[in-house]
């Protein structure tokens, strides 16, 4: 186990795999953080921060991350020095940590050739081009990004299908199809929608871009585009698909989660697909017990948590209602027979893109009719359903400009959404908190606290909502940053409502 | 380089990438190095090729930083060997904890790789 591997040839060459290793792991390691410095955070959680703390600022600045170092420094030296830390402060100076690792990532040390984003992905560009191409292809692979191309739309889809690029940059207008068809094409084909597209074009107009969001590409960009705000952008899709990815490897069989933690899983997996939650009333001295006998009875896929002492949580990803109850109720009765003792589960079904907070009111509801009629499990009531309007999700629109909030707010509940209003960024993570919005449209330029600073502290939160960023125009450094901080989209004002509320489907897709 | 130039570095550092790093920038500099992953690996192997100074980082599992120190300077055969620290800056009691425990100095955050050596020298040339 102690044994060093030989002295490696390069030792620069060892920084750099070092580093990129670092880069790979670095949004884990926050997220990891964040989680451990929540408001429940007790002494041993506040020890597991500072243990990830500690070697993320002792690796930094080795590796070329020297304001990330410093400021794991200062986290870490608020962490130790005795007493119970400051919490809203560790979150404070985790933003800050998050916020120069874009710092240190724009401009690496000497040893470092290029501005490598990640561990590289490998990316086809189809673009007619011949000089756009090899713009393209410099600044990916200068950032460690491998690269393949086509020139012609009919022969993207072939190309896709042979190589599985990680992303897709579509030039919009090619020979022999164009990138718009490509793209509905790829979108429509089960063996590729999965795979991420950036639609490029000279075409800057609303309708053109709305026109690519609406057939189903992840991102559009408009040339001529920045290097950085490419790299950025390629850097959030591959952020956003290993988010949808089914979490089961984060899921120890037998083991529970708090229920935070449960959350964070269980929204991902819920992005990815419909799925049933079972909330499992036992005697407080038996759930630990009833955990792992229902784990162990369980699909590999479903996910535990602990809710309180006396309420477990159990997602079953991929099930219907039906099914849930069926196999919650054999469970739950293997579970009696075996000892374990006598528990009740309701259980709520949802839809792709459910809301973690309401399946589990919905399944208490169950729950609560479970125990009257004596039942060990019960569905939750199919009235339920039926009565509740079809709301197309649930937005918070934070912009001190009124003329803009009565328009958009206007066209989204004409639209079907729900909407919450907010005029300065305090009240707008006031309700973020409050009403767990699907997504969140957020100006950046907002008195009481800036668009930058919600986005900052919306980092700490399990479940944060998707944020569309509304950008001034001209102001692309912004955008740069606000996608550090982890906004998902953005539009440039003016911008149409429409367009908006394409982009907000996209998110909630 | 002449092998009696250069000076022998003991590191003891739990993580493996930061091992690692620290090796190699400190071999750059010029000091033969050692690294072992805990204060435990590092008191066993002290004895059978001596450095002739040691690196502690302060947070590892097994023996912690401050533990392994004390061991080291309860034996006679390895009290005399100066022992630096990795830490955090400004945390004070940590510092005062280690300097009763017979540390020469501390090396603190953020520490990069080219400038490590350098650090470690000027602690030792501090020495009397």
């Amino acid at each position: 186990m102690t044994a060093e591997p030989a002295d490696p040839d390069d030792p620069e060459e060892a920084l750099r795999e070092v580093r990129s290793r670092f880069i790979a792991s670095f949004p884990g390691q926050c997220d990891s953080i964040a989680a451990l410095l929540g408001d429940d955070a007790d002494a041993a959680r506040l020890e597991g921060a500072h243990f990830i703390v500690h070697r993320l600022a002792g690796l930094a600045g080795l590796i070329g991350f020297p304001s990330v170092s410093e400021r794991a420094t200062d986290l870490e030296s608020l962490l130790t020095t005795g007493g119970p830390p400051d919490l809203a402060l560790a979150r404070d100076l985790l933003g800050g940590i998050r916020e120069n690792y874009a710092v240190d990532l724009i401009e690496p040390p000497d040893w470092v050739e290029s501005a490598a984003v990640a561990e590289g992905l490998a990316i086809l560009i189809v673009e007619d081009d011949r000089d756009q191409l090899a713009l393209l292809e410099i600044q990916l692979q200068r950032a460690g990004h491998r690269t393949m191309s086509v020139s012609r739309g009919d022969e993207a889809i072939a190309a896709a299908r042979e190589r599985r690029p990680a992303i897709v940059l579509l030039d919009v207008e090619l020979p022999g199809l164009d990138g718009h068809s490509v793209c509905r094409m790829m979108k429509t084909d089960p063996d590729l929608a999965g795979i991420p597209v950036v639609l490029l074009s000279t075409r800057a107009s609303i309708d053109a871009r709305l026109s690519g969001l609406m057939l189903g590409a992840d991102d559009y960009l408009c040339k001529p585009f920045d290097a950085r705000e490419l790299l950025l952008r390629i850097e959030n899709l591959r952020r956003r698909a290993s988010a949808a990815a089914p979490a089961t490897s984060a899921v120890t069989p037998g083991g529970l989660l708090a229920f935070d933690a449960f959350a964070a899983v269980a929204t991902a997996a819920l992005a990815a697909e419909p799925a049933a939650l079972a909330l499992v009333r036992a005697a407080a001295d038996r759930t630990a017990q009833l955990g792992v006998t229902l784990a162990d009875e369980g699909r590999r896929r479903d996910i535990f948590g602990r809710y309180d002492d006396t309420h477990l949580v159990w997602l079953m990803p991929g099930l219907d209602g039906r099914a849930a109850t069926a196999r919650a109720r054999a469970a739950l009765e293997l579970a009696r027979e075996s000892g374990v003792g006598d528990a009740t589960a309701g259980i709520a079904a949802g839809a792709a893109g459910s809301k973690i907070a309401a399946l589990v009111a919905q399944a208490d509801d169950a729950l609560t009719e479970a125990r009257c009629r004596r039942e060990t499990a019960s569905l939750q009531a199919d009235r339920r359903a039926a009565e509740a309007p079809a709301v197309a999700g649930t937005l918070v629109l934070a912009d001190d400009d009124p003329e803009v909030t009565r328009v958009v707010d206007g066209y989204m509940r004409a639209a079907g959404f729900d909407t919450v209003l907010a005029f300065d960024g305090a009240t707008a993570l006031q309700a973020v908190n409050e009403r767990h919005p699907d997504v969140l449209v957020l100006d950046l330029m907002m008195p009481a606290m800036s668009g930058f600073d919600v986005l900052m502290r919306l980092q700490a939160l399990p479940n944060k909502p998707r944020v569309v960023v509304l950008s001034a125009q001209g102001r692309e450094d912004d955008v740069t940053r606000a996608f550090d901080l982890g906004a998902d989209d953005y539009v440039v004002k003016p911008f149409s409502p429409q367009e908006l509320r394409a982009r907000i489907l996209r998110l909630m897709k | 380089m002449c092998a009696a130039m250069s000076l022998h570095v003991m590191l003891a550092e739990d993580d493996p990438d930061i091992r690692l790093v620290s090796r190699l920038a400190l071999k750059r500099a010029g000091y033969r190095v050692t690294a072992t992953a805990n204060g435990r690996e590092l008191l066993e192997k002290v004895t059978q090729d001596r450095p002739d100074v040691i690196l502690l980082d302060y947070m590892m599992p097994e023996l912690d930083g401050a533990e392994t120190c004390a061991q080291l300077k309860a034996d006679p055969a390895t009290k005399d060997i100066p022992v630096v620290f990795l830490t955090a800056k400004s945390q004070g009691f940590q510092l005062e904890h280690g300097s009763r425990l017979g540390a020469v100095g501390y090396i603190t955050k953020p520490y990069d790789a080219l400038t490590l050596g350098a650090q470690l020298k000027e602690i030792l040339e501090r020495q009397p």
